[in-house]
């Protein structure tokens, strides 16, 4: 029992540096970095004793990124952890710009349960809506042209015909 | 990575690469989601498209799967609608699919005949989307499919490994190179089925037979590069082969030959209009123990040598159905010697056989008398005399007659005996030698009862009402289907007794009878009749009145046309519509 405490103590006191591509430091325990999967490569083969560049991801992604990896990193209750998890990505939706750097970050770092989050709360956002509404909300250019967006419309209702 | 704001020129949502995307979608399994994502723009139409169904993270309580065909015809047979066809069949599986282009003309709009647009037709694109998402898909028809080559081809080949039926028709672009892709790595094809495919060659047959150890049917219809070497490989290597379809192909003797000696499970051979080959190798063909069903048409080379070796090497066994059109080498000998080798022989046809007289009928059909069941002829313009000598006549249970102009009278008294127990008869098109006279001596033949449930009397003339009501006694209590097609000595009274004594009429055709308002009255007043369809077609003498008369059907009534019946007016027709509100209405 006593050296397993002490093992796991000591993991809490290794603490590694990050640095954002606008050279913000962060300062995170390394079971927090150990979150994203490319960070945990990194510090396997260099080591956590230089900081980390974080050369794709700006100050204010990386912070929110870490927020969230901190959270998940100390093992709360499920329902705890689902209610923070809503609460912020209630947060990070109001921006979509932001929205969808932490979508791009989260992917690049490899941080699979963001991610999935994330992409939840975006296929919310596209839920039930028209294509028209999707392309308004995302600013999203219409390249089709007017025919063939007619013809993908006017499919829908053949496309499910009954069987 | 500047921030910017969100304004009109900005598309930020771009920084996303595809796979966070699909990512996304794969939360949006539901079909109306994937269709309204698949319009927002190309690339994400693109994206949807390469979904596969394991892509999706599913609800725990979705719907069952089932399989379901679809067919794109004419306009709608474009890769844009093909795109989004595939999108909106999710989640359920396609099996079958049919792609029937029109006859697509280049002059129109923008597009020059080197740029095709996705719009307009089917390519090789639209079957890449196809190979990609549809791994259930069994069944594929291409019908003159010009923009669709042996590279959409191989992509169906990569994707789709279930395939069974490949259906290819007018087509110049697929070649050999396709179709050995195709028959390399989907091994469980069984039927495959090509026409006017202009290079597809025997090195196509020889991949087949090579590789589709499962295949069981094929069928060839104007491939002119298709010869001796595809075929006999085909015959030769396939053990589950069963049936053989050929249409137009020049092939020779030695194919015959292969599928006499190494046909061991053919069971339908069907040949029409076949070149190249010679009376001999028309007799190896019984060398097919397991033959069942034998199709001869318009093949000019089949005589009566052909059978008269094959009778002495055995006949043929298992032979039930024999059908022959347009065989003028064909003669009564050879009909008769054909016969007397089928002893399960239960079903002839023969059509414009102008060499086969009553006595060759005769004789084949005693020759088989314990067997026949149906016999159909149809303009066969020497039978029909009377018969000279008395045979054991056989038992049918079907009979059909088409336009045979020597038959009448004298026939129809001979043939009646043998239809005591038959269910359908069928005389139509004999204007001249239906009579009453004639009907009155195939009843008295057939011993006045019987059980017919089917009689088609179309084309015949010359009968009157007395035909009509000698026809309902003796069958009245069994007949369902009754058709008088241009009938037009048939009036009121016939119809007044129909009405009374066919109570199981279901289906009944007055078309192009000279009936009118007072006849529909008639025959709706009895209780008896429970028509489902009934069919009027070309009856001027009928009006509104009358048609307000079948009121009383209504009812039971789920069927009836009223094409070309110039008395009824446009308000007529909206209230039968309104009153016969169940029934399917054609005008």
């Amino acid at each position: 029992m006593a050296t397993i405490i002490t093992k796991e103590q000591q993991e809490k006191e290794k603490m590694v540096t990050l640095v954002s591509s606008d050279s913000e430091k962060f300062v995170v325990e390394q079971k927090v970095a150990e979150k994203s999967h490319v960070i945990k490569m990194v510090m396997n083969c260099c080591g956590i004793e230089s900081p980390i560049p974080v050369r794709r991801v700006k100050g204010d992604i990386l912070k929110s990124i870490l927020e969230y990896c901190e959270k998940h990193s100390k093992g709360e209750a499920q329902e705890v952890m689902e209610k923070w998890d809503k609460e912020y990505m209630d947060k990070a939706e109001k921006d979509l710009v932001f929205f969808h750097d932490l979508m791009l970050a989260s992917h690049f770092l490899h941080i699979q349960e963001l991610v999935d989050l994330i992409a939840v709360t975006f296929a919310g956002m596209l839920k039930m809506k028209s294509p028209e509404e999707i392309r308004q909300k995302f600013n999203i250019n219409n390249d089709l042209t007017k025919e063939q967006e007619e013809h993908i419309m006017t499919t829908f209702g053949w496309a499910f015909q009954p069987i | 990575m500047a921030r910017k704001k969100l304004n009109g020129d900005d598309h930020h949502i771009d920084i996303l690469p595809d796979e966070c995307l699909l990512q996304v979608f794969s939360f949006l399994p539901s079909p109306r989601d994937r269709c309204s994502c698949a319009a927002v723009s190309k690339k994400w139409l693109f994206l949807q498209l390469h979904m596969r169904f394991s892509d999706f993270h599913h609800d725990v309580n979705q719907v069952e799967c089932s399989e379901v065909s679809r067919s794109l015809e004419g306009e709608m047979a474009n890769d844009v609608r093909l795109a989004a066809m595939v999108v909106g069949v999710y989640p359920h599986s396609l099996t079958e699919l049919t792609i029937l282009q029109g006859f697509f003309s280049s002059s129109s709009s923008s597009s020059s005949s080197s740029l095709i647009s996705y719009n307009e037709v089917v390519t090789d694109l639209g079957l890449k989307i196809i190979g990609f998402t549809c791994p259930t898909l069994k069944c594929i028809t291409l019908s003159n499919c010009a923009y669709v080559g042996d590279a959409g081809l191989a992509c169906i080949a990569g994707g789709c490994k279930n395939l069974e039926k490949l259906n290819i028709y007018s087509s110049s672009r697929i070649t050999d190179d396709g179709l050995t892709i195709i028959a390399k790595n989907c091994l469980r094809l069984s039927v495959v089925n090509f026409e006017s495919c202009t290079s597809i060659g025997n090195q196509s047959l020889e991949a087949i037979a090579e590789y589709s150890s499962k295949l069981e049917s094929i069928s060839l219809t104007k491939c002119h590069l298709i010869g001796d070497p595809g075929m006999v490989s085909i015959v030769s290597k396939l053990p589950k082969l069963t049936r053989i379809s050929l249409v137009s192909m020049e092939i020779t003797d030695k194919v015959l030959k292969v599928i006499g000696e190494q046909g061991r499970s053919l069971e339908v051979l069907s040949l029409d209009s076949i070149k190249g080959t010679t009376e001999i190798g028309y007799s190896f063909i019984s060398g097919a123990q397991k033959l069942k069903v034998l199709t001869v048409s318009s093949c000019s080379s089949l005589t009566d040598t052909s059978f008269i070796s094959s009778s002495s090497n055995g006949g043929f066994p298992s032979l039930k159905r024999a059908e022959f059109r347009n065989n003028n080498g064909l003669t009564n000998k050879g009909l008769i010697k054909l016969t007397e080798g089928s002893h399960m022989l239960e079903n002839l046809k023969l059509e414009k056989c102008h060499k086969i007289t009553t006595f060759g009928l005769m004789q084949a059909l005693s020759n088989c008398s314990n067997t026949i069941k149906k016999l159909s002829l149809v303009q066969c313009d020497q039978i029909g005399q009377p018969p000279v000598i008395p045979s054991p006549q056989p038992v049918l249970f079907s009979m059909k007659l088409k336009k045979c102009k020597s038959i009448g009278e004298p026939f129809l008294a001979w043939i009646g005996e043998s239809c005591k127990e038959a269910k359908k008869i069928a005389m139509v098109g004999m204007s001249n030698g239906i009579t009453d006279t004639a009907m009155c001596a195939f009843l008295k033949a057939m011993g006045g009862g019987g059980s017919v449930k089917s009689l088609d009397l179309s084309g015949s003339g010359r009968i009157s009402d007395w035909s009509v009501a000698a026809v309902t006694a003796a069958f009245g209590r069994t007949l369902e289907r009754l058709s008088l097609v241009g009938c037009k000595r048939v009036s009121e009274e016939a119809l007044g007794v129909i009405g009374e004594r066919c109570g199981k009429l279901e289906d009944l055709d007055l078309s192009l009878c000279a009936v009118g308002d007072e006849a529909l009255r008639r025959m709706a007043s009895s209780r008896a009749l429970r028509l489902k369809t009934l069919a009027l077609a070309g009856c001027g003498g009928v009006t509104d009145e009358g048609l307000a008369a079948l009121e009383l059907m209504g009812m039971s009534l789920n069927g009836l046309n009223l094409i070309r019946c110039s008395g009824i007016s446009a308000r007529g027709i909206e209230s039968i519509r309104e009153m016969l509100w169940r029934c399917d209405l054609v005008f």
